[in-house]
């Protein structure tokens, strides 16, 4: 064998001068420290035009008073706590959900086929769901929420005692309130329909056009009599003498005294309890505090889900492994090693996702939330407001003043959502322990 | 506690009397594993008497395969109770999947299966309908790296027994106390018992794996590199805690250092690529191998 030759030399190029590298590393820094700088300088301005701007109205008259027309009176109890009791249903909805569903996609991978692709599948739009903009959501919550896909009638208190679904001659279909009728022919029918939809509008219609109509829904009144009787109908007629006429769906017709009345109630949905009792409950939902919060826990869950599972998935598995040899079942492992050990981060992705869910006005303003109401909700039927619902409204108003209302308004929501964040931070600190 | 296991020798009246006293005194368990010991010395005595050792695991024909891969070809090996065996070879030789086996803990990896004979004490361990939690907790289990839970000193020791007895806080206090009484540990942190196992340093933490795993008072303890991660101090630790437990625990300890299997073990095992080359009493292996691969083993020419 012989002498292994000398190795050639490594090519060559035009060397970099120091000169240059340094340019180089000082330009990259500079980039940096500028697009820090200009992101936190933004958020000043930010902040210093909007406290100057709201400075005049922040009192505590401002979280005492509702809504008003007048400027100076005007205030942020309804919108305050329609936001509170709306974000802990979907706080109290999404974060339980969010833990399971992360449990069951990071410490239950399936081993056949089939459920394999469905967890890959979950897996995969738990991603896109995220990504899903917000009022996609209001849009579902309206249709499965508010209206429950039309399925239990108009979720509305009924301003109208009848909703009739009209089929006219031409083939047109109309779905309509029934506002009165006109006219009587020989047989005693009426001769034309006034009608409303809340879309279209008013409109008449002659008795000629129409083809069939149907009654989707009546409004039901509930009569108890001093006799004990309970007399149940749709439709209400009073006469001047003080008599009521009630015509049940039977087509009966029954007259009492409304001296004889001893309760009095309306209903057009399926109800449990009454509405002032705190846990009235009524299908379909309406534009209720439960709808608002139901959609808002839709928009959270995407994010509660994929925060837990990061923080699943941090925790080692030396630790699941170390319990199973100990005979621990794949449940107590899950309870006793792998949430306690993931806690800090669950809570703290929960708590942002509940903070999202504070500032979120799209998908409250598709479902109906309200933003002239002088209560705080009683329960979970209740009408609501919310504070950017509030904000929104407020700073589209013509008169100048109520831009500064709107300002004071963005710095109560900022306050409320920079208390959350300090709470996750807090939590943050006070679980965080290093695992390994 | 001990009802699932065959009794290692018929039960004396003495015995009888530990039982019957286990049963209504609250210290139950303790008593139990107290009966469970004597018992065990016994065992022991009797083979040092010159009667063969018992065999804890009887392993024949068994194979192993990760999905298409054949991780051990058709291993015959007994695994003698009371006794320190040492499964030595390269990387990949498959000693650690053997080891995983005794207490299913492969059961985790996705395409993890086997075939042939592996009994413990004459119950098969690949038997579909075995309890693995009963399997898992008669057969401890300590790993490379220490793991403790994220919890108290305390917690650590007593998430074991807690899993399968519902114990006293009497009873739970001096069952933590004797396990790390037995891992060597006490002394060190019968101070801290309430602070982060998190705070030990790595050999106090892989004794408090080892006390984690005796406290649900199981009759084998698996070692997969126990020591491998720690200094020499530590390691030192280990391998006198390792003497110490031989009496009580059948012990099988996988490890790449020969110096530590010939100081530890009383049999060893060598594999190579998914074949076990040779086992035997470890002076054998180590001094008078019969198979020309072992040799170049343990003297170091390869691996």
């Amino acid at each position: 064998m012989t002498a292994a030759p000398p190795t050639p030399p490594l090519p060559t190029g035009r060397p970099i001068s120091r000169r240059s590298r340094e340019v180089k590393n000082r330009l990259f820094v500079t980039v940096c420290i500028v697009s820090a700088a200009l992101s936190v300088i933004i958020l000043a301005l930010l902040l210093a035009a909007i406290v100057y701007e709201g400075r005049e109205y922040l009192t505590w008259d401002f979280l005492r008073n509702y809504p008003s027309r007048k400027p100076a009176q005007a205030g942020f109890k309804a919108a305050l706590w329609g936001s509170i009791w709306v974000t802990a249903v979907a706080g109290v909805v999404a974060i339980p959900l969010g833990i399971a569903t992360a449990i069951i996609l990071e410490e239950f991978p399936p081993r056949r086929r089939i459920p394999r692709a469905l967890h890959w599948f979950i897996q995969l739009n738990v991603g896109n769901l995220a990504g899903v903009p917000s009022i996609v959501y209001g849009i579902l919550g309206l249709t499965v929420f508010v209206r429950m896909f039309g399925l239990f009638g108009s979720p509305n208190p009924a301003i109208y005692d009848e909703m009739l679904r009209i089929r006219l001659r031409s083939g047109e279909v109309i779905q309509a309130f029934l506002v009165e009728s006109r006219g009587e022919d020989e047989q005693g029918n009426p001769t034309s329909l006034i009608v409303e939809n809340p879309v279209t509008g008013l409109r008449e219609l002659a008795a000629a056009e129409i083809a069939d109509a149907t009654r989707i829904y009546a409004k039901q009144h509930r009569f108890t009599l001093s006799d004990g009787r309970r007399v149940v109908g749709g439709r209400l007629d009073r006469s001047d003498d003080g008599q009521i006429t009630l015509t049940t769906d039977a087509g009966e017709h029954i007259t009492f005294p409304a001296s004889a009345v001893t309760a009095y109630r309306t209903t057009n949905f399926i109800q449990v309890g009454d509405p002032d009792s705190f846990f009235y409950l009524r299908v379909p939902f309406g534009g209720s505090v439960l709808a608002g919060g139901l959609t808002l826990a839709l928009v959270i869950l995407p994010i509660i889900i994929i925060a837990s599972r990061e923080a699943i998935r941090a925790v080692p598995d030396s630790l699941r492994q170390g319990a199973l040899a100990l005979g621990a079942t794949r449940w107590r492992v899950v309870w006793s090693i792998v949430l306690p050990a993931s806690l800090p981060g669950i809570l703290t992705g929960s708590i942002l996702a509940v903070s999202r869910a504070i500032g979120e006005a799209a998908p409250l303003l598709v479902v109906g939330g309200v933003v002239l109401i002088t209560f705080v909700p009683r329960n979970l039927m209740d009408d609501f407001a919310a504070m950017p619902l509030q904000i929104f409204n407020w700073a589209g108003r013509p008169q100048e003043e109520f831009r500064k209302v709107a300002a004071t308004g963005i710095l109560v929501l900022l306050a409320v959502l920079l208390a959350f964040n300090a709470v996750a931070i807090v939590l943050r600190q006070k679980f965080s322990r290093p695992l390994q | 506690m001990t009802t699932t296991m065959p009794p290692p020798s018929p039960p004396s009246p003495s015995d009888a009397a530990t039982l019957r006293s286990a049963v209504d005194n609250p210290l139950g368990a303790v008593a139990l594993r107290a009966r469970q010991e004597r018992s065990q010395q016994a065992a022991a005595g009797e083979a040092a008497d010159g009667g063969a050792p018992r065999s804890a695991f009887s392993i024949r024909g068994f194979c192993s395969w990760y999905g298409a891969f054949q991780a051990l070809h058709s291993i015959d090996l007994e695994i003698p109770a009371n006794r320190v065996t040492a499964f030595i070879g390269p990387s990949g030789c498959g000693k650690s999947t053997l080891l995983r086996w005794m207490n299913r803990m492969n059961d985790l990896i996705p395409g993890a299966r086997a075939e042939g004979v592996m009994d413990l004490h004459g119950i098969s361990i690949l038997d579909k309908r075995l309890d693995v939690v009963d399997l898992r907790r008669r057969v401890g289990m300590v790993f490379q790296k220490p793991n403790p839970f994220p919890k108290s000193i305390y917690d650590n020791i007593a998430f074991g027994p807690r899993l399968h007895q519902r114990l006293s806080r009497a009873a739970l206090d001096e069952i933590v106390e004797r396990s790390l009484r037995r891992a060597a540990l006490w002394d060190e942190v019968k101070d801290r018992l309430g602070k982060s196992a998190l705070g030990l340093s790595g050999g106090q933490q892989q004794r408090l794996c080892i006390a984690r795993a005796i406290a649900v008072d199981p009759e084998i303890l698996l070692m997969d590199e126990p020591a491998s991660a720690l200094d020499p101090k530590s390691t030192h630790r280990i391998e006198e805690l390792i003497g110490e437990l031989r009496a009580n625990y059948t012990i099988v300890i996988v490890t790449h250092n020969m110096q530590q299997a010939a100081r530890v073990s009383d049999q060893t095992a060598f594999f190579y690529e998914g074949r076990l080359v040779e086992a035997g009493p470890t002076e054998t292996i180590f001094m008078n191998p019969a198979n020309r691969q072992t040799e170049d083993y343990v003297t170091g020419r390869f691996g």
